[in-house]
């Protein structure tokens, strides 16, 4: 759990720009703004405008910032006081508004999202059920029933890219494979990966709190195998080839991680790369090209892309 | 098929590095958003301005799919940036700690253009150099 100062301060909506600005300068990774004109409708015909109105403040909008509780160390409150006082002074805002603070913490909010998380049921043969929904009757037979608790990494089975993916991993892992996940975040596809079958599983991420959340995932599951979470920037230091590479990642990072694929994958070994956007699709394909790697299939889901990559000159190899 | 809209929320993030921790976390999760569908989301569409602060938008719908719109940076944020600037004064009116030309205030002011409310590029340009003032930047030129 960590504990955040909140701070809250309502303005005229003319102001929210320049009062937002003096907050992220005191270092605030930005601000929310709860604007009642923001309830209005848009002229969107195809949207119904039913925003309760108790949702917004009545009057003026209201900007909340947030500090760690550690990092109050400059004393936000008085600094904020300054700046609010000279931007009145030199009339660029309306009032000299006041503002508050409290002592808020994390996990607040994590339970409040907590409520809109329900089993999932990703592909064929994968059921990711949120950990504290376990045994609850959720679990259905003939299925990889996978239990996971969503916290700060990115997969938790409701994005389409991961579904992407574990319908690619369904669709090409054998029971022979080594499975490298880079940028593995929540584990969740190499956990995937142990329960469908692999040989040896290994996540890498470059973050330590998503290596931690992979491993606190796999250890809430009766994994077939052990899976090893490294932390690592994409495929650093690795030196074994694999047989089947999946990458639920970014676009930049995509670009950055095919070159060092080549050496790394075997022969017939396949790689999945996803976290892109339909029209990111051809700018991939001519990296993978530059690589000598081809597209043998590429599975979309509405906006997003999946592509199921081997190398081009395999046979020739052989 | 038309869809209800229940819900607005507004926030100023750094483009390309969005993450569950305040204020994404907080806003999202008290509106019932999937906050690492948002964040991945925003990250891929945001990657090429990484390192400015952004508006997004984020409209809610009533089986709590959401999208979202991204806007044009802050005026500060630009002008921040063009004066090659940590931060803006805390005493405009008696320290000045940088300066942009009226060449770079035309230059923010066709960036803000499509989200100001301006008549023309120069009465953006008005606003624009309004920012400036507040933060101790002074417009040469």
């Amino acid at each position: 759990m960590a504990l955040w100062k909140e701070y809250k301060i309502y303005v005229d909506s003319g102001d929210v720009d320049l009062v937002s600005q003096a907050f992220i300068a005191l270092g605030s990774e930005g601000v929310s703004i709860e604007d009642p004109k923001d309830a209005l409708p848009h002229p969107n015909i195809d949207e119904i405008w039913d925003i309760p109105l108790d949702k917004f403040p009545r009057k003026d909008a209201l900007i909340k910032a947030y500090y760690p509780i550690q990092d109050d160390t400059n004393n936000v409150a008085e600094q904020l006081k300054c700046q609010i006082e000279n931007l009145y002074e030199n009339q660029l805002i309306q009032e000299c508004y006041n503002f508050t603070s409290e002592v808020v913490n994390d996990e607040d909010w994590l339970f409040e999202w907590e409520k809109y998380y329900q089993p999932i049921h990703l592909s064929k043969s994968i059921q990711i059920i949120p950990s504290w929904e376990k045994d609850k009757g959720f679990e259905i037979q003939h299925c990889e029933n996978i239990y996971l608790n969503p916290g700060v990494a990115f997969g938790t089975g409701d994005h389409p890219t991961t579904q992407l993916c574990a319908e690619a991993i369904e669709e090409y892992l054998d029971n022979s494979a080594i499975v490298y996940d880079v940028g593995t975040g929540s584990g969740i596809l190499a956990i995937i990966s142990a329960q469908l079958g692999a040989k040896s599983v290994y996540g890498f991420d470059y973050d330590a709190q998503a290596i931690h959340s992979a491993e606190q995932n796999a250890a809430l599951n009766p994994l077939k195998i052990p899976i090893q979470f490294e932390q690592k920037d994409l495929l650093e230091n690795v030196t074994k080839p694999a047989d089947l590479i999946i990458a639920n990642i970014l676009e930049p990072i995509i670009l950055r991680l095919i070159p060092m694929i080549p050496p790394l994958l075997n022969l017939d070994g396949v790689f999945i790369i996803s976290g892109i956007l339909n029209e990111q699709v051809p700018h991939i394909k001519r990296k993978l090209a530059e690589h000598q790697l081809i597209i043998k299939a590429i599975k979309n889901k509405g906006e997003w892309a999946a592509i199921i990559a081997t190398h081009k000159n395999k046979e020739d190899k052989k | 098929m038309a869809k209800k809209v229940i819900n607005v929320v507004k926030l100023q993030i750094p483009a390309g590095a969005a993450s569950p921790a305040p204020p994404v976390g907080p806003a999202l999760g008290q509106a019932g958003i999937n906050i690492m569908g948002f964040t991945k989301e925003f990250n891929a569409k945001t990657q090429d301005q990484a390192g400015t602060i952004i508006p997004v938008e984020i409209t809610v719908y009533e089986d709590r799919s959401f999208t979202f719109i991204t806007k044009t940076p802050p005026a500060a944020i630009l002008l921040k940036q063009a004066a090659g600037i940590p931060s803006g004064s805390g005493v405009p009116n008696k320290t000045k700690v940088g300066s942009v030309t009226r060449d770079q205030v035309r230059e923010i002011a066709e960036t803000k253009m499509p989200d100001l409310n301006a008549a023309d590029i120069e009465a953006a340009m008005r606003l624009v150099e309004g920012t400036a003032r507040s933060m101790g930047i002074t417009v040469e030129g």
